[in-house]
C-alpha cells in the first residue's frame, strides 16, 4: 500500500487540497488595511465639543416599541472602503450631520426618522457617521435595561447573545468590563461588542464587521459612542 | 513589525521547539525578536528561564488592564532576543470558547511591542485553534503550522485546514506561511511515508522544504535551558533553523526589513 492509499483511507484528498488552495490565495497587500489606518490618514477624530444641534434627550423607557427597528436600513452588502481622498473629518462633524439641512444624507435621515425619539435618532446618525468612517456594516445599541435603541442587524437572538456575553464577562470577572467581546456570526462576518459603563449599568454597542477593527478605531468608536449617549442624556440641549 | 504565530490543532508536535529555535534564528540575523509564550503550559519559560515559575507574563497582561508589556520582557544573553513568559495568572482557562474575548487586549500587547521597535514577534501558542490562540491569530501577520511526521499527524490535517480557513475569515490578512514537518525520523519508514503523504496531499508551496528532524539534542537543550543552536553540538541543528528562517523570509509579505 503506497502513501496515497494510506492517506485516502482517512481523509478526502480533493477536499484537503481545495481547503489548502483556498488558504494560499493571497489577500493583496493593497487591500489589507494597515493596523493604524482604518480611519484614513486624514482622520482627525471627534474629541471636540459637539455643537448645540444635538437633539435633547427624551426618555424612551415609556415607548411602547422601538419604531426605529422597523425603519432600520438594511446592512450593506460590502463595507465601504475608507476613501483616501476623503475630506478631513472635523471633531464636531458627527453632530453637524444631525442637522436636517446639513446634507442630503441627513435630510433623508430626518425625513425617515421624523417623529422618532431623540436618542434613537442620534444613534442612527451616529451609526451612519461611523459607517462612512469605518468598515462597519451594521450596528445595534442596547441601553442598560436591555432595551434596543438602534437595530440595523434585525436579529433579536444576536442581540440577546451580545447582552448575555457582556453580562457573563462582567459577573464572572474574566474580562475587563470595558473590554471587547467578539462573536463570529458567519464565515465572513463578526460582531464586535463594546460595553459602555455608566452609573445605570452597561449600554452595549454591537458592530457587524468583516474583520476585526483596530484598537485605535475601537478606542475612537467607544469615545464617540460615549459622547453620543452622554449628549443625548444631557437635559436641556 | 512582523507578528508570527506558531500553532497547530494537535498537541505535542514541536511548537515550542520550533518557536524557540526560530526566534533564536531571527535574533541571530540581527532582528530585534520577541518570543511570547501564550501556551498556558508555559513551555517557553520552562525551557529558557529558571525563574519562569515566578515571572509575570502574557496571561497576567490579559488579566491586568493597567499592566505594560515592558514589565514582562525577559532579556537573554543575545541582546536581540527577548521573551515574555506565559505568566502566573490563574485565568488560563479564558480560552475555552471559540474566541476568548481578549483580542482587544492582545492588540494592545502588539501595539506596545511595535512601539518598542521589535522587528519580529513570535507567539508560541497552545494546541487547538480556539480561545486565546484564535485571538492571537486574529492579530498575527503570519501563521506557521508544525506538523508531526507521523500517520496521526497527517490525519489531523483536514481539521487544521478548516480551522485556519475560519481564522482567515476573521483575519483576512493572516498569511498561511506553511506547514513545517517536524519530528522527522529518516530511519523510520512510517515517518518518511507520512512526510511523503503530506507533501503529496498539500499544494507544494504550502509545505516548507525544510524539515525538522527528531533529535535528542532538543531534550538536552531543554534540560539546560537553551536553544539548541547555542549548544556546542548544535551547529547542524542551528543550520536547519537558519535554513527555515530564510525560507520563511522568502514567503513573508511584506518582507521583514534587514
Amino acid at each position: 500500500m503506497n502513501e496515497n492509499e494510506v492517506v485516502s483511507q482517512w481523509l478526502d484528498p480533493d477536499e484537503v487540497r481545495s481547503l489548502a488552495e483556498g488558504l494560499l490565495a493571497k489577500t493583496p497587500v493593497s487591500q489589507i488595511p494597515s493596523h493604524e489606518s482604518v480611519f484614513g490618514e486624514d482622520f482627525e477624530g471627534f474629541d471636540g465639543e459637539p455643537n448645540s444641534s444635538a437633539p435633547p434627550f427624551q426618555s424612551i423607557g415609556s415607548e411602547p416599541s422601538n419604531p426605529f427597528s422597523q425603519a432600520a436600513p438594511k446592512p450593506k452588502p460590502a463595507h465601504p472602503a475608507v476613501e483616501k481622498n476623503k475630506q478631513p473629518v472635523r471633531p464636531d462633524s458627527f453632530y453637524e450631520q444631525q442637522s436636517p439641512v446639513a446634507s442630503t444624507t441627513s435630510a433623508k435621515k430626518a425625513t425617515r426618522s421624523s417623529g422618532l425619539p431623540s436618542l434613537p435618532r442620534a444613534l442612527s446618525a451616529f451609526s451612519d457617521w461611523l459607517k462612512k468612517q469605518t468598515p462597519i456594516l451594521a450596528a445595534f445599541v442596547c441601553d442598560p435595561k436591555g432595551q434596543v435603541m438602534l437595530d440595523e442587524v434585525g436579529s433579536e437572538k444576536l442581540i440577546k447573545v451580545a447582552r448575555s456575553l457582556v453580562h457573563a464577562s462582567i459577573t464572572k470577572g474574566v474580562v475587563d468590563p470595558s473590554g471587547l467581546l467578539q462573536v463570529m456570526i458567519s464565515e465572513d462576518r463578526m460582531i464586535e461588542i463594546l460595553p459602555l459603563e455608566s452609573k445605570e449599568g452597561h449600554s452595549i454597542a454591537g458592530l457587524v464587521v468583516a474583520r476585526p477593527l483596530t484598537s485605535e478605531a475601537l478606542t475612537l468608536i467607544r469615545r464617540s459612542f460615549k459622547t453620543a449617549l452622554s449628549r443625548s442624556l444631557t437635559p436641556g440641549e | 513589525m512582523t507578528t508570527l504565530a506558531i500553532t497547530s490543532q494537535k498537541g505535542g508536535v514541536g511548537k515550542t521547539t520550533l518557536s524557540i529555535n526560530l526566534a533564536y534564528a531571527f535574533a541571530r540575523s540581527g532582528r530585534k525578536t520577541l518570543l511570547v509564550d501564550t501556551d498556558p503550559q508555559g513551555s517557553v519559560g520552562l525551557s529558557l528561564t529558571r525563574q519562569s515559575r515566578h515571572l509575570s507574563g502574557f496571561y497576567d497582561f490579559l488579566e491586568n488592564p493597567v499592566m505594560n508589556v515592558g514589565e514582562l520582557i525577559v532579556p537573554t544573553r543575545l541582546p536581540t532576543f527577548s521573551l515574555v513568559a506565559a505568566g502566573q495568572s490563574s485565568a488560563y482557562e479564558f480560552g475555552s470558547g471559540p474566541v476568548s474575548g481578549n483580542v482587544h487586549r492582545i492588540r494592545g500587547f502588539v501595539s506596545q511591542i511595535r512601539a518598542m521597535k521589535y522587528d519580529v514577534c513570535i507567539f508560541d501558542t497552545a494546541a487547538g485553534l480556539f480561545g486565546v490562540t484564535a485571538d492571537v491569530l486574529g492579530v498575527s501577520n503570519g501563521v506557521i503550522v508544525p506538523q508531526q511526521s507521523e500517520p496521526l499527524g497527517v490525519r489531523s490535517v483536514p481539521k487544521m485546514l478548516e480551522a485556519l480557513t475560519r481564522m482567515r475569515a476573521v483575519n483576512p490578512s493572516l498569511q498561511v506561511l506553511g506547514v513545517v514537518l517536524t519530528m522527522v525520523k529518516k530511519e523510520l519508514p512510517e515517518s518518511l511515508e507520512s512526510a511523503q503523504a503530506l507533501r503529496g496531499l498539500l499544494p507544494e508551496e504550502m509545505v516548507m522544504q525544510t524539515e525538522i528532524p527528531r533529535n535528542d539534542l532538543y531534550v538536552q537543550a531543554s534540560a539546560r535551558g537553551l536553544p539548541v543552536g547555542v549548544m556546542a553540538e548544535g551547529s547542524e541543528t542551528l543550520a536547519i533553523f537558519e535554513q527555515l528562517r530564510l525560507e520563511l523570509e522568502g514567503r513573508i509579505n511584506p518582507p521583514i526589513p534587514a
